[in-house]
C-alpha cells in the first residue's frame, strides 16, 4: 500500500513493529523477523539455526512464504538435516495456502516422488496452479512432465495412464486416445483415477451419482487414497448418498489419519471431540486436533483453542505437546493464529481475550480491532458486536466514547441473538 | 534531488487544495487529536491520498499512523513497518 521509495529503508524501525506483531503471532511479521535473522540485517545477528527455528514458528502460524522456505530447508538441509517427508509436508501445506512457489515445489515432489508416492495427476494439478498464480518456470517443467507421462502411459503405469487421460480429454480430436488410457487406468483399479472420478460424480449431486461416488471412493479408499477415505467417511458421517453410519465414518477417518493425512486427523479429532462414532474422549480429540493444527488447519487451531479455554486439556498434555505456558496463553495463541488467517469466529474470541486480558496483555484497542475485523467479515458475530458496543459505551483505552455507535452495535448484536446484548437491552427496557 | 522534488510536489499540492476540508475530515482531526486510534488510522489514509480536502502529506500520514501504532493498533503497525522495510 505504501510505496517503498518514500522513506529510505530503515529496517531497524520496521523490525521494532514487526517484533510486536510477532509477539502477537502475526505470521507475516514472524516471517520478516526470520528473514532478518537469516540475512543478519535490521540489527539481527546472522544465525542460520535460529533462522530455521523462526521460519518454523512462522510456518506453524500460517505464513505461506515461511512454509515454502521450510520445505526448501528440509529438502536441501539448510539449518537442519535433510528430510524429504518434512519437505513434502511443508510444500503441501504452503500449496494449500495458495503460495505459488510451494505449488511448484509440491508438483516437483509428486513428479519425482520426493517424500511421497509418484503422482502424475497431482504434479499436473499443482504445476497448473503455479502457472495460474504466475510462476513462469512451471510451464516449461510441465512440458517435460507431459513427455514423461506419455512415455509411461504406454507402459503399464496406471497413474500415468489416468494422467494422460486427464491431459487429453479436453483436446479436440484426442477424445478417443484419452478414452483408451481412461479404460486402462480404471481397469487397473488405479486409486487416484477412482478418487478423481468419484469427485466428479459427487458434484453432480443426483442420488445415482452420489451412490456411484461412494462406490468409486470405496475402491480408491481400499487402494490407500487418503482423500477418498476422508470423502467417503464424510458421506457416512452425514448420511449423504449412503446409509448414515458414524462408526464407519470413524474407521475411515482413522485410516486416513494413520496414513498421515492432516484432514483425516482433524475429522477424527472432531469425532472424539463430539463423541460421534466413538466414545467422547478429550485426550484423543486434543492429540488428533494437534496434528491437524501443526499442519496449519485453521479450524483445528480454533477447536484446540476452545478446548484449552474450556479446561478440557489436562496439564500433562499441555506440557507434553505445547510447553510450559498456561492453557489460557496457548488458547490465545491458537485464536491469534486463526484470527490473523481471517477466521471470524476466532476474531470474536480473541477480541474477548484482549478485552479481559486472558492469556494476552490486556488491550481495549486490540479487542476493538479484532471485534471490528469480525464484524466486517462475511460471518459477523453477535458476540463481537456486543463487545465492541461495550468498548464504545465506556470509551476505553485509545477508543473514544461514542454512544451512537454503541447503541447501533447493541441492536445489531441482539438481532444476531447475542445473549449479552439481549440482556443489556432488556435491562434498559428497550427490548 | 528527491527532496527538492518532494517539496515542489507538496507546494503544488498545497496550492491546489482549496479550503474545502470535508466535515468527515474535520471530525476525524478532532477525534484523532483527542487520542482515538481508529480516527488516527483513517486520518493517516486521508493525508496519504490527499483526500476530502486535506493536502497530500506523507509526513503527516506517517506521523498519524505511528501514533495509532504506538497505541497498539496492529493495522497501523503493519503499515508503518512496511514503509520502513
Amino acid at each position: 500500500m505504501w510505496p517503498l521509495y518514500f522513506y529510505n529503508g530503515n529496517k531497524e524501525e520496521a523490525a521494532k513493529w514487526y517484533q510486536i506483531l510477532t509477539d502477537n503471532y502475526y505470521c507475516e511479521a514472524m516471517f520478516n523477523i526470520a528473514n532478518f535473522t537469516d540475512e543478519g540485517t535490521a540489527g539481527f545477528t546472522k544465525d542460520p539455526y535460529m533462522a530455521f527455528k523462526l521460519y518454523h514458528d512462522a510456518a506453524l502460524a500460517g505464513s505461506g512464504d515461511a512454509q515454502n522456505n521450510l520445505g526448501n530447508a528440509y529438502k536441501n538441509g539448510n539449518g537442519t538435516d535433510v528430510n524429504e517427508k518434512e519437505a513434502f509436508k511443508w510444500y503441501y501445506i504452503g500449496a494449500l495456502k495458495g503460495n505459488k512457489f510451494a505449488e511448484y515445489n509440491l508438483a516437483v515432489c509428486y513428479w519425482k516422488g520426493i517424500g511421497c508416492n509418484v503422482d502424475y495427476v497431482g504434479a499436473l494439478e499443482y504445476f497448473t496452479k503455479a502457472t495460474i498464480h504466475g510462476f513462469e518456470p512451471s510451464q516449461q517443467k510441465m512440458m517435460q512432465l507431459v513427455t514423461e507421462i506419455m512415455k509411461y502411459a504406454d507402459s503399464d503405469n496406471s497413474n500415468a495412464q489416468y494422467a494422460a487421460y486427464y491431459m487429453l480429454k479436453d483436446i479436440p480430436g484426442m477424445e478417443k486416445k484419452a478414452m483408451k488410457y481412461y479404460d486402462k487406468a480404471m481397469k487397473a483399479m488405479d486409486p487416484t483415477a477412482y478418487h478423481y472420478e468419484a469427485s466428479k460424480s459427487y458434484v453432480k449431486g443426483t442420488p445415482e451419482a452420489l451412490k456411484e461416488a461412494a462406490r468409486m471412493w470405496k475402491i480408491a479408499a481400499d487402494g490407500g487414497e487418503d482423500g477418498a477415505q476422508i470423502n467417503l467417511g464424510a458421506m457416512y458421517a452425514t448420511g449423504k448418498g449412503v446409509q448414515k453410519d458414524e462408526a464407519e465414518a470413524f474407521m475411515l477417518f482413522k485410516m486416513a489419519a494413520n496414513q498421515g493425512s492432516p484432514l483425516g486427523a482433524f475429522n477424527l479429532g472432531m469425532m472424539y471431540y463430539d463423541g460421534r462414532g466413538t466414545a467422547k474422549d478429550d485426550r484423543k480429540a486434543f492429540e488428533y486436533l494437534k496434528i491437524a493444527a501443526d499442519a496449519c488447519m485453521t479450524n483445528a487451531w480454533y477447536f484446540i483453542a476452545t478446548m484449552l479455554e474450556e479446561g478440557r486439556v489436562n496439564a500433562d498434555l499441555i506440557v507434553k505437546h505445547l510447553g510450559s505456558k498456561t492453557a489460557e496463553e496457548y488458547a490465545a495463541q491458537y485464536y491469534l493464529y486463526a484470527s490473523w488467517n481471517a477466521m471470524p469466529q476466532a476474531q470474536a474470541k480473541i477480541a474477548e481475550c484482549y478485552y479481559y486480558g486472558k492469556g494476552v496483555a490486556q488491550s481495549y484497542v486490540r479487542a476493538a480491532e479484532f471485534a471490528d475485523a469480525c464484524i466486517k467479515s462475511k460471518v459477523p458475530m453477535g458476540s463481537a458486536m456486543s463487545l465492541l458496543s461495550k468498548i464504545y459505551r465506556n470509551g476505553r483505552g485509545g477508543v473514544l466514547k461514542d454512544e451512537t455507535k454503541a447503541d447501533s452495535l447493541l441492536q445489531e448484536a441482539a438481532r444476531k441473538n447475542d445473549d449479552a446484548a439481549i440482556r443489556a437491552l432488556k435491562a434498559v427496557g428497550s427490548l | 534531488m528527491r527532496r527538492l522534488f518532494t517539496i515542489t510536489v507538496s507546494l503544488i499540492a498545497a496550492m491546489t487544495v482549496s479550503a474545502q476540508v470535508s466535515d468527515n475530515a474535520k471530525t476525524l482531526i478532532a477525534k484523532a487529536e483527542a487520542g482515538d486510534v481508529f480516527a488516527q488510522k483513517d486520518l493517516s489514509v486521508l493525508y496519504f491520498e490527499g483526500a476530502e480536502g486535506l493536502p497530500k502529506d506523507k509526513d503527516k500520514a506517517l506521523a498519524w499512523s505511528k501514533k495509532a501504532a504506538a497505541q497498539g493498533l496492529f493495522l497501523s503497525m503493519k503499515n508503518v513497518a512496511a514503509i520502513f522495510l
